[in-house]
């Protein structure tokens, strides 16, 4: 049978909150390459298909999503009529995932029942948030370098979208 | 509990899409991010006659180390989660335009804290100030929020509950 937690005031919820915040980020900071890698797949199975035009190819590894696109470029330092390279665009996928301390250091402020599975349910939610920044981001800067909408074969308002969800997560 | 999510949910891609309208930033958030260099600058040179500012730059010529006040280091966005969080929750419009009003005030302040403490742990240490910017702060300004809601749901008057329907008869 199942008991409901204590009243508890809510500074203390937030004194615990703040310090198991703390505590967590520096330990999540130590393995966040390795928790935010799912996310990164996922960003990675997105971008994979629903940017085959932009994109020709994925890595991923701990700490890193790296595309490498279509889109040609200038390169620094050389004149307009030189040879052109081509966008690589990179994220740190730990960046999007501080809220993963966070939401655990709520839990344990909160005193939380059934901690583990509320972890493992919150870790898996966030992973598709987490995904969307990113596969946000590298579209962004893919937009960012591009001449115009027809180069990237797209409308204004789609650009405007994309933009508007990067700098939104 | 569902309408409440779906309605904050909407609200904050709401709200997000018009702070990024130009109208929006140029009469609001683009004044309000120098008004708060400004007030950080104010504050800081109060207590410390290293610290200069030049427009929304909080510098120590001493060091060379400065920050840059931007759009998104100006508390916009967590105040729009907080709008957004008092909006969606059923509660009498005065008591959200209070909520409204302290929470600006609770977040705002707590921001500039954070603005005046990462300009000195930058001038101390590379990878705290790092850590400060890109993780802590963010993590800790969004608790702010939270618990300045928590507080507002707390305030509001207690609703009359709603009586139990009669069970059916036969």
């Amino acid at each position: 049978m199942e008991t409901r937690p204590k009243a508890q005031s809510l500074g203390l919820f937030l004194v615990r909150a703040v310090a198991w915040f703390l505590a967590l980020t520096i330990l999540w900071m130590q393995v966040s390459a390795w928790t935010s890698y799912p996310a990164a797949g996922i960003a990675h199975i997105a971008l994979g298909n629903g940017a085959k035009e932009w994109i020709r190819s994925i890595h991923k590894e701990p700490g890193l999503l790296q595309a490498d696109t279509r889109i040609q470029v200038q390169i620094p330092g050389q004149g307009p009529g030189s040879p052109r390279g081509e966008l690589i665009a990179e994220v740190d996928p730990a960046h999007y995932a501080y809220g993963l301390p966070l939401f655990i250091a709520l839990l344990l402020a909160a005193r939380s029942q059934r901690l583990i599975r509320r972890v493992a349910g919150g870790y898996i939610l966030l992973l598709i948030p987490q995904a969307f920044s990113m596969s946000a981001e590298i579209l962004r800067q893919i937009i960012m370098v591009s001449a115009s909408t027809a180069t990237l074969g797209i409308e204004q308002w789609q650009m405007e979208s994309i933009a508007l969800a990067a700098c939104r997560t | 509990m569902r309408r409440f999510f779906l309605t904050f949910i909407g609200l904050l891609l709401l709200l997000f899409g018009i702070e990024l309208t130009e109208s929006v930033q140029t009469h609001f958030v683009l004044p309000w991010t120098s008004f708060l260099a400004g007030l950080c600058v104010f504050l800081v040179t109060q207590f410390d006659p290293n610290a200069a500012a030049i427009g929304k730059v909080l510098w120590n010529p001493s060091t060379g180390f400065g920050v840059s006040i931007e759009p998104g280091c100006n508390g916009v966005e967590a105040c729009i989660v907080l709008i957004a969080a008092l909006v969606a929750f059923p509660a009498p419009w005065k008591h959200r335009l209070w909520g409204l009003l302290i929470g600006f005030v609770a977040v705002q302040g707590l921001n500039i804290l954070r603005i005046i403490s990462l300009f000195y742990l930058g001038q101390w240490n590379d990878i705290a100030f790092k850590v400060a910017h890109e993780y802590l702060w963010q993590g800790l300004i969004m608790l702010d929020v939270l618990v300045v809601w928590l507080l507002w749901v707390r305030t509001l008057p207690k609703t009359n509950p709603i009586p139990n329907e009669p069970a059916a008869t036969t």
